[in-house]
């Protein structure tokens, strides 16, 4: 299968598709996709060939090794010619019969004759036309024989049976003129016309009506068909079947353009364009048979990629609100429990040496040093991150840092007040809003926001959430890019923002000057950057461990460790409820289907 | 004017404990006032965003220049002022495409520093970090045991290599007519497959571990505010 | 309209190529350019989350007067943002009167959500076995119940080699998941870089070319 270029942007397109993907241009000609897809878009030649050979007379054989500059020339020169220019054929007719027989071969051109008549002898060039002219061609055919009743039968007049086809023979050029001129090929044909009478002269040109032609011709299109009944060549009567079949598609639909969709429109592009063809040379020459296989695998996997594979009958698992109702109740026992009871006491005895860097971080941060405190978070994590910060945040508090916050979520700027009161009232701190802290609001913008604020906080958010201008104060007048602040601290539940925070902070400012107090989800996103022999983050403490820890270290009783003793009971009961869940679940699935086999039997 | 601080307490607690029943139900199975309870959320949610929007970026960066100053505060906002009511073309189906404009710069600028941030901030970084792992002298500077630091350094490059040629998509026809991937991608990719399984698995227990912590925080606002209206009472 | 469409991408990919210049070449006016282009990207971000908001009230105005889905949920759409806004438009998002809504609404039913996600996801891991029986399955389970046992003393106990301080399981599992993350994070940075470069050699268009 070849691929198939647009004739009008040139882009290389689906064999199969029927419209560029790139123009939306028709790949296909009219005639050719009424056709079907089996036929390609070349001219009317080879798919005249496919006929059955025994059936052509010779004439129309010569006809059908027509090349495309044979029939070059203006229109107007295939205009239905004077007589003199007639085929012998026609001639000979015109001599026994008078007037019929050109009304009948001018009844068969008609659609082209008619718009010619109409339309004027407006030269225009063929060339093109011929080219795309398969369907156009015949088209024009089916038209003349719009009448389908009265199309023939095989039953010939006995002179034209006795007619020996060589006859024509040395007649052929003039035949070849005749055929390529009255069969214009872009010119589109409206049914209607048929009505106004072909023979009529006022709409039949002068120099075709009157040299020869007869006035005196049926004005009517079942007329015409009697004549033709009577009188069509034997070798025309494919053409004409293959015309008949046209007719019936004759309600062409549009599928390209703006006018997708309409019927019995004029194509949205001009049909006599040349179609180009591919540069056979980029698809057979240029490449290597090796890479004609990958294009093809290639090719086959983009086909699959389309195709809708049946899904899998997925062994489906009952829902089981029982078990979910139970590990629900087991959970929230073990949370009151735990709450109220304290049973567990106890610290964790680990040490962490994402914790131990966090704090050695800290030691750097004196009173009224600007700390960034970015909160990035939902408050559906609050809980967790109050339990991973706290122990740091105080630790900051204690110091007396300047506490600045940032959020890049819109809800991120309520979160920071949030914590900054809970920590505060936890922690027994005073901090005040202004003097201790303040909270520059929500960033937009994500990574193009934050690599801003990096650069240039003060032109990135000049006022607090606040509306008041900060960055004239005592401890922020020093403040021109990030790694002015004497620490950063992210504090964050999203891995992607994590890794947009790190990315953007790295070379702005030192890895020792950041440290990262993540939620548990996304420690193993954010260890790759931390865990190395040049680390990008100076610090990390993850999830409640982490906090808990940090608090143990620090010796403060914050909120990880007003959790943990509750924290463990849930998960240790969580791993008695999974465990417990799958035993049950299985030995369901094998009563089930131990049931299944003893019904079988 | 502020509301009495007791009475704004007690019913924000209220509502809040009414919130986390109604949520907490949808475990027996979904209901008409999840629903409801979703849908005050998310308009509570859209006005907040609203809001904070206002006081973060519109005022400060499009108000307060021509308060300041009207003459250069005019000059100052004129294009992101413009370029910002294009946006709002958007909003029309007819006139949309002359809020292209607007948000042409902010996807060549958002594109831009997400491959800048990637280069410089993940990919190099992240294939030094594989490097540096068997470097000697860095190990030592850092204090590490050079084995431990070299067994370390080759698992995680291994993991590394094995994780992405699990991702390699390559692959080849068989004379069956069959897609094959390299024979030798085929047993790294099902190594590699481990790893992530088990990346994925430590994900997954922090995602369950968060959740508890969420569970837990709102057990305790409910026993809380259950011992104060006792204690009320 | 198709003049717009080379317009618009010329805008993005000049404003994309000055950007990522900075990144790499350090020159006082491309500084200049990009700082103000970075500016406006981030006023426009501000700006088109209200355009979202705004698309959303009307979605829900039309839904609601065509009928469509429960009105009641469309009201209390209406009724909370409203109030949210009068609210904290008024006494401002930090007064204790505006933050009001965001304590009693916001918190509760993310936190909520949050939690009952923990008890769903409990209940789906007590199934994995039986949907997928294969070696990973049973790698990522016995993954989750280490992950969920390293993190806290097993009923106040810490168990040998698991809980117990520095655990020889929890580095193995670190040391494992880092190689993994490691991969994916380098996967995840080529691809950032093939969907960036994309919009900027213009082949992309999400600003509707």
């Amino acid at each position: 299968m070849e691929t198939r270029f647009c004739p009008f942007c040139g882009q290389p397109n689906q064999p199969d598709a029927q419209e560029c993907e790139f123009c939306h241009a028709r790949l296909i000609p009219l005639g050719e996709i009424e056709k079907g897809p089996e036929s390609e878009t070349s001219s009317v030649v080879p798919s005249i060939e496919q006929e059955p050979q025994p059936e052509i007379p010779e004439w129309l054989r010569d006809l059908r090794d027509l090349k495309l500059d044979e029939t070059e020339g203006e229109i107007d020169e295939g205009i239905i010619e004077p007589v003199e220019d007639l085929p012998e054929w026609l001639k000979s007719r015109d001599d026994q019969k008078g007037s019929i027989s050109l009304e009948s071969s001018e009844t068969l051109l008609s659609d082209s004759l008619k718009n010619e008549s109409i339309i004027g002898t407006e030269a225009m060039p063929i060339e093109s036309a011929a080219i795309t002219s398969d369907g156009h061609t015949e088209n024009s055919i089916s038209s003349s024989s719009s009448n389908e009743d009265s199309l023939p039968d095989a039953d010939f007049p006995d002179w034209l049976k006795a007619m020996p086809g060589k006859e024509w023979e040395d007649d052929s050029d003039k035949e070849e003129d005749f055929f390529g001129g009255v069969v214009p090929p872009f010119v589109d044909f409206d049914e209607s016309l048929l009505d106004i009478g072909l023979s009529d002269s006022s709409i039949v040109p002068e120099e075709i009506a009157g040299e020869g032609v007869s006035t005196s011709t049926p004005s009517s299109t079942q007329e015409t068909g009697e004549v033709l009944e009577k009188e069509i060549p034997g070798g025309l009567e494919d053409l004409l079947a293959k015309s008949m079949h046209l007719e019936t598609e004759e309600k062409r639909i549009e599928v390209a353009g703006p006018l997708a969709g309409l019927s019995d429109i004029l194509p949205v592009e001009p049909l006599i364009a040349e179609e180009k063809k591919g540069f056979d040379i980029f698809s057979n020459l240029l490449i290597t048979e090796k890479q004609r296989q990958h294009a093809e695998l290639f090719e086959q996997l983009i086909a699959e990629e389309g195709k809708t594979k049946p899904i899998k009958s997925a062994v489906t698992e009952g829902s089981s609100p029982g078990l979910r109702i139970f590990i629900f109740v087991i959970i929230l026992a073990a949370s009151i429990f735990g709450v109220l009871f304290n049973p567990l006491p106890g610290k964790p005895s680990e040490i962490s040496v994402g914790v131990f860097d966090a704090m050695q971080a800290l030691t750097k941060v004196s009173a009224h040093s600007p700390v960034l405190l970015i909160v990035d978070y939902e408050a559906g994590d609050f809980a967790e991150m109050q339990t991973v910060g706290f122990g740091l945040i105080d630790q900051l508090m204690v110091k007396g840092a300047y506490l600045v916050l940032l959020s890049t979520n819109p809800l991120g700027a309520l979160q920071g007040d949030r914590l900054i009161r809970q920590i505060n009232l936890r922690g027994n701190h005073d901090y005040e809003e202004q003097t201790d802290w303040v909270n520059l609001g929500y960033l937009p913008g994500s990574s193009a926001g934050i690599q801003q604020f990096i650069q240039s906080p003060r032109i990135t958010l000049p006022l607090t959430s606040h509306n008041q201008n900060i960055w004239a104060t005592k401890e922020m007048k020093n403040i021109q890019k990030i790694g002015d602040f004497a620490l950063v601290v992210v504090m964050t539940e999203n891995a992607s923002q994590a890794r947009t925070w790190i990315e953007q902070l790295n070379g702005n400012i030192t890895p020792n000057q950041v440290v990262f107090l993540v939620s548990s989800q996304i420690e193993p996103v954010v260890e790759p950057y931390y865990a190395s022999i040049s680390p990008q983050i100076g610090g990390l403490v993850a999830g409640i461990n982490g906090g808990a820890i940090y608090e143990t270290q620090a010796g403060r009783n914050g909120m990880a460790l007003l959790y943990w003793d509750a924290y463990g009971l849930i998960v240790s009961s969580s791993v008695f409820l999974i465990l417990f869940g799958i035993l049950v679940n299985t030995i369901g699935k094998f009563r089930q289907s131990s049931s299944k086999k003893a019904e079988g039997k | 004017m502020n509301l009495s601080a007791d009475w704004l307490n007690f019913t924000m607690m209220l509502v809040s404990a009414m919130l986390t029943l109604i949520i907490f139900s949808y475990i027996f199975g979904d209901h008409f006032l999840f629903h409801l309870a979703v849908a005050l959320f998310i308009g509570v949610s859209a006005a907040i965003g609203c809001l904070t929007i206002y006081h973060s970026v519109l005022y400060p960066a499009l108000i307060q220049p021509i308060i300041q100053d009207p003459i250069r505060g005019w000059i100052t906002i004129a294009i992101p002022l413009l370029l910002s009511c294009l946006l709002f073309f958007k909003l029309s189906q007819r006139w949309s495409f002359m809020g292209n404009p607007s948000l042409a710069i902010m996807a060549g600028v958002g594109a831009a520093t997400v491959v800048g941030g990637a280069i410089k901030g993940t990919l190099f970084p992240q294939i030094g970090a594989s490097i540096t792992q068997f470097d000697l002298q860095a190990m030592k500077a850092a204090s590490v045991n050079p084995i431990v630091g070299l067994i370390e350094g080759g698992v995680i490059l291994f993991g590394t290599i094995t994780t992405l040629a699990y991702f390699h998509f390559g692959a080849h026809l068989t004379s069956e007519g069959k897609l094959q991937r390299t024979s030798w991608i085929e047993p790294l990719s099902w190594i590699g497959k481990f790893f992530i399984a088990v990346a994925l698995g430590w994900i997954f227990s922090g995602i369950l571990r968060a959740g508890y912590i969420a569970f837990l925080e709102r057990v305790r606002f409910m026993i809380d505010l259950i011992l104060d209206l006792l204690r009320v009472i | 309209m198709k003049i717009n469409v080379p317009f618009s991408i010329a805008i993005a990919v000049l404003s994309a190529i000055i950007a990522l210049l900075g990144y790499f070449i350090e020159n006082s006016l491309l500084n200049q350019i990009r700082s103000s282009l970075l500016q406006s990207a981030i006023i426009l971000a501000g700006v088109a989350l209200i355009i979202g908001v705004i698309n959303m009230m009307r979605v829900h105005w039309v839904e609601m007067r065509g009928g469509k889905g429960n009105k009641i949920y469309h009201l209390t759409f209406f009724a909370g943002l409203i109030l949210t806004l009068l609210l904290g438009g008024w006494f401002g998002m930090s007064n204790p009167n505006g933050y009001w809504l965001y304590e009693a609404v916001v918190v509760p039913v993310e936190a909520s959500l949050m939690a009952i996600m923990a008890i769903f996801l409990t209940y789906l891991l007590t199934k994995i076995i039986n949907r997928r029986k294969d070696f990973f399955s049973i790698v990522f389970l016995v993954t989750v119940l280490v992950g969920l046992l390293t993190s806290a003393p097993f009923l106040g106990q810490e168990i040998p080699f698991i809980a117990t301080g520095n655990s020889i399981v929890k580095s193995l599992l670190h040391l494992v998941s880092n190689g993994a993350m490691r991969g994916i994070l380098i996967g995840v940075a080529l691809g950032s870089i093939a969907t960036g470069l994309r919009v900027i050699l213009g082949s992309d268009r999400p600003y509707g070319g």
